[in-house]
């Protein structure tokens, strides 16, 4: 078992040690067991692999350039549009699943 | 150092319109992880989802989630049920969408009071204030003059 020694900020620590003992009890282990499901998450989550990170040098211009058909509609409008794609695809497959 | 502003999706969707320098400006500085913010998971399939309605093909969606991950000062905050939950009763508190309403309950959740926005939705929402890409440079460029 490896050991790690953290410093974060109160407020984290705080919510972190409510969250862990409500759900592992106030035993011992409670917080070791909930930093190794968070620790765990976060690492396996955050893990892109090295070929796929090398594609992208300057994030802001990519992004610019991955977005430059996106125009003439505002920028608010295409998010509210999201929202209505979203509700509308999720009724065509339930739709679509039921008539199966 | 908890976070202290919420980024909305509109504000990547700004990037090659009208206020797109603004918003380069403020995206550069998060990049260099200058500026430490955050958003939410639900925040950026919504940009995937545009951008799949727009005919961009997942190359180019998988693109932007490497370039995401490339933020040194973006924190994605994965939502949970309980985030979902709380954003429904914002709903009934508020004149907000789902979308805008899982923004806010995040945000009271992790106590930000900013959210970077240009939906107009926000404004007059309680306990929070809206703000766009230039009021957050400047403050930043403030901030940097009076500790130099």
């Amino acid at each position: 078992m490896g050991s790690l020694k953290l410093y974060v900020d109160d407020q984290v620590e705080n919510s972190f040690r409510r969250a862990a003992m409500k759900k592992f009890g106030y035993g011992r282990g409670a917080l070791s067991r909930a930093a190794e499901e968070a620790l765990a998450r976060w690492s396996e989550g955050s893990e892109i692999s090295d070929e796929l990170l090398d594609t992208v040098q300057d994030p802001v211009s990519t992004i610019e350039g991955l977005l430059k058909h996106v125009k003439g509609v505002s920028s608010v409008d295409l998010q509210k549009q999201a929202s209505k794609i979203r509700a509308k695809r999720t009724i065509a497959k339930s739709a679509s699943s039921a008539s199966r | 150092m908890p976070h202290q502003l919420l980024v909305d999706s509109n504000f990547f969707l700004e990037l090659k319109q009208f206020r797109s320098e603004d918003c380069k400006n403020f995206f550069n500085l998060v990049s260099s992880g200058a500026l430490e913010v955050l958003t939410t998971d639900f925040q950026l399939d919504t940009i995937a989802l545009v951008m799949e309605q727009k005919k961009s093909p997942p190359s180019d969606i998988r693109s932007f989630f490497v370039s995401i991950s490339k933020f040194k000062g973006l924190s994605v905050y994965s939502m949970s049920i309980a985030d979902k939950i709380d954003a429904t009763e914002e709903m009934e508190s508020s004149t907000l969408d789902f979308d805008d309403a899982t923004s806010l309950a995040v945000m009271k959740k992790l106590k930000i009071t900013k959210i970077v926005s240009f939906d107009h939705d926000f404004d007059g929402v309680e306990c929070i204030q809206r703000i766009e890409p230039d009021q957050v440079v400047f403050s930043f460029a403030q901030d940097e003059n009076e500790k130099s």
